[in-house]
């Protein structure tokens, strides 16, 4: 049925199956209440009244046909029945001396019940209203079944209004349009009406990113076009300080041919960043760089990347502001172009760290050879050579081999190193490094971040948060069992009426309901 | 700005309303009662559901060690059919975890926080979820009877039951868990709790192998009734079939195929195409 025009409105309020703030609001002023009595309205006035007023939130969505189609007056309840009970009496202890009007024992099967009870703490935020008449009616129902509230169980069987009970739509009609849309399968097959009857023991399954579309925050037209902007002028900056370095450090020809090089494959600036990054057998070969001043641009390059990241690194990571899961991001980007993988790639979280780690640890391999150079000039290249395959020995005994021929390549750029170049070389030896720790700490942000990364190809905004008004309307009915992890749920059984308890989810008191079956009963 | 609607906003951004607006952990409902989400109606109330770790708890018991679900259902206070359904959704979540497939973890550790919960520890004494051993309200039950017995009579469930319909079933018939009250009636009589637990455990987990041997059975007599050829591009399965079983009017549902010349009546105005049930 096509929306009524002002669906959610103040001046002559509704209450519907949405989480709509309005619609909180309403809930909120108790809209849906009793009127006080004025004047003497028929019997027929106060069932319709209630009708209308049910039916507004109850499948609104549904033409009235199809739902007094729907109607049942068989409302199912259930009893618990602990197993302790049934063992220790046979029912007889109720029949028991009843003749004369004599109660002989106070045995029930309630008596031996463990589950426990509602809670009766109340949140004195209000003063109570004065008189108020579902107040003063419903004290008593907490000792009765109250099956008038189960008048609108048969509507809790529809697909759309499950997905909507299960918190995957925030609310009935978006519900409709996931089941619609093909984005919602029962037992694993397609299932495109919403009015199917879901049977027990049925499965039904959202679509993750649809889930995550109607249940968060909206999307605001230029909400990324800040983070756009710093991720091109970072990208800039990155490309600039590298040709900075290059020609500092080259000052010759050939330095300026790399950079020459970088301009002409200008459209694609991490080729530069590789070039500079540490290639050393390629660099060999063309002769544009020599190995300290490639260790010099590796070490600039990292410094850069590092920069941030250590002042993210002392926070709690779960606590992270906007700012700096921005540069969370931004460093995510720098380090894929450090590590020359292209930068749309979805690499793994955990091979980009483990890339990164090889890096730092090269690095880290060369600082040392250079002190050891430093150290004993004699035997120097034997003593590099040998630290250096004991190091790998050591730490790198499971790492896959490739890695290790990488490190080699790069500990052979330091072989042809004079004196001099080595005095120049220590005094490079940057702080730009991190502790193992603060290694495997950055790995678990990145992790957390990939988690709930930012998107901008989302229809949500990302990272992704609940809409605002969720947590009044987060309420999972029993007769569902869902798992929001893969937006699943199943069907357990119709939902039923317990003493004190009704399982349909409705916003109307024990008055309005009963009304309203009387209004579908049909009965004058 | 209407009057209505300032008044809505002043709400929404005063200290009521601005609760709801960010989470700040646990559930959060408007009614006056603390898990009532609706403020007239006190008779629905948002009911816990299990958390992550009892969720996975539950799949453990019943996928890694092996224990039945009636078992595990009388264990930790959880409906037998809730059981399986956890059983079954977390299967599928491992198959993602195994496919690669990302979850939806950012909203589903949303959700959890605002829903209330029920912790399972094992080892340690925890309230049961919800009532193991319910029974529906069966519909003849659900009028007054007055059936003059005699006062020496012991009147017990079988014969209210009776009274009420002659093949009416008392509640011991319509229990879920028969296996369990007959535990607790051997502990009445005089046995040990542990010893009669064991009883309880192996009876179900017989009556599980039991469904597990049947279904077996079911797919290997299938498999053996069909014949399967292999081409490069399909698997061809043949099936012996009865024609006669689609019956006179050829629109039997046991019956394979379609009599020639009988109409579908499948996209007939005024039926509904809508499937009841999902295979």
């Amino acid at each position: 049925m096509r929306k009524p025009y002002r669906f959610y409105s103040l001046a002559r309020p509704k209450l519907r199956q949405s989480w709509n703030k309005y619609n909180l609001y309403n809930l909120y002023r108790q809209t849906g209440r009793e009127p006080q009595i004025r004047g003497t309205p028929t019997f027929f006035q106060q069932k319709w009244a209630a009708k209308a007023k049910t039916r507004s939130y109850h499948g609104e969505h549904i033409p009235e046909k199809k739902w007094v189609r729907l109607f049942s007056r068989r409302l199912l309840s259930a009893v618990d029945m602990p197993p302790e009970y049934l063992a220790a009496h046979d029912g007889s202890e109720q029949a028991a001396g009843r003749g004369s009007g004599l109660t002989t024992s106070n045995v029930t099967a309630e008596t031996f019940s463990k589950v426990p009870a509602l809670s009766t703490q109340e949140r004195s935020r209000r003063r109570p209203l004065f008189g108020d008449v579902n107040k003063l009616l419903s004290d008593q129902f907490n000792n009765m079944t109250p099956y008038m509230q189960m008048t609108f169980a048969p509507l809790e069987r529809r697909l759309d209004t499950a997905v909507f009970r299960a918190l995957f739509a925030s609310s009935v009609r978006q519900a409709r349009q996931f089941v619609i849309h093909g984005a919602v399968t029962v037992n694993g097959k397609k299932m495109v009406h919403p009015s199917y009857q879901l049977n027990p023991g049925d499965m039904f399954q959202v679509d993750i990113e649809k889930v995550m579309y109607g249940t968060g925050v909206q999307k605001a037209a230029d909400a990324h076009k800040r983070l756009h902007e710093n991720l091109e002028a970072r990208q800039k900056k990155a490309d600039k300080a590298l040709q900075n370095a290059v020609k500092k450090l080259g000052g010759n020809a050939t330095a300026e041919q790399a950079a020459a090089e970088g301009e002409t494959e200008g459209e694609k600036p991490e080729a530069d960043v590789e070039a500079a990054e540490g290639e050393a057998a390629a660099s060999e070969d063309a002769g544009s760089l020599t190995p300290e001043a490639q260790w010099k641009l590796n070490n600039r390059a990292l410094k850069f990347l590092l920069k941030d990241v250590k002042k993210i690194l002392k926070n709690n990571p779960k606590e992270l502001s906007a700012k700096e899961k921005k540069q969370l991001r931004l460093f995510r980007a720098d380090a894929k172009r450090f590590l020359s993988h292209p930068e749309k790639s979805e690499a793994d979280v955990v091979e980009l760290i483990d890339e990164l780690q090889l890096q730092m640890k090269s690095h880290e391999l060369m600082r040392e050879s250079f002190e050891k150079l430093d150290l004993k000039e004699g035997q120097v290249e034997n003593a590099a050579e040998a630290e250096v395959e004991a190091v790998e020995a050591t730490s790198q005994e499971g790492e896959a081999q490739p890695a290790v021929n990488r490190e080699r390549e790069v500990e052979k750029g330091l072989e042809g190193l004079s004196d001099e170049q080595k005095t120049k070389a220590k005094k490079i030896i940057g702080d730009a490094k991190l502790s193992k720790e603060e290694m495997r700490k950055l790995a678990r942000l990145l992790q957390m971040d990939e988690e709930n990364p930012v998107d901008d190809s989302k229809p949500y905004a990302t990272p992704w948060r609940p809409r605002p008004y969720m947590s009044a309307f987060a309420f999972i009915p029993r007769y569902l069992e869902v798992n929001p992890n893969i937006c699943a749920a199943v069907y357990l059984r119709h939902p039923v009426a317990r003493k004190g308890m009704a399982e349909v989810p409705t916003p109307f008191s024990y008055l309005t309901s009963q009304l309203t079956h009387n209004w579908y009963l049909e009965r004058g | 700005m209407s009057r209505a609607r300032q008044q809505m906003y002043q709400w929404l951004k005063g200290r009521d309303g601005s609760e709801f607006a960010d989470l700040k952990g646990g559930p959060r409902y408007l009614g006056p009662l603390q898990d009532q989400p609706f403020p007239l109606n006190p008779l629905f109330r948002s009911q816990p559901v299990l958390d992550e770790h009892t969720r996975e708890l539950i799949w453990d018991k019943v996928m890694g060690r092996g224990e039945s679900l009636k078992a595990v259902s009388a264990e930790m206070g959880v409906d037998v059919r809730r059981v399986a359904a956890v059983v079954r959704l977390k299967e599928v979540e491992k198959q993602w975890q195994r496919e690669g497939k990302k979850l939806a973890t950012p909203y589903a550790k949303a959700v959890m926080s605002m829903l209330p919960k029920t912790y399972y520890r094992e080892g340690e004494k925890n309230l049961p979820h919800e009532p193991v051993n319910e029974i529906h309200v069966h519909k003849l039950t659900m009028q007054q009877l007055f059936v003059p017995v005699s006062e020496s009579r012991h009147f017990t469930r079988e014969d209210a039951a009776k009274a009420f319909h002659d093949t009416m079933l008392s509640v011991d018939a319509r229990s879920p868990q028969p296996e369990l009250i007959k535990m607790e009636r051997e502990i009445l009589d005089g046995k040990t709790r542990q010893e009669s637990l064991a009883k309880f455990k192996e009876a179900t987990q017989k009556e599980e192998d039991k469904v597990a041997r049947r279904i077996a059975q079911e797919q290997q007599r299938e498999e053996k009734a069909t014949t399967k050829v292999t081409t490069d591009r399909y698997e061809f399965r043949f099936k012996e079939i009865n024609a006669d079983d689609v019956g006179r009017n050829g629109r039997s549902r046991k019956g394979t195929g379609w009599r020639y010349g009988a109409p579908f009546d499948d996209r007939k105005r005024g039926l509904v195409k809508i499937p009841t049930s999902v295979p």
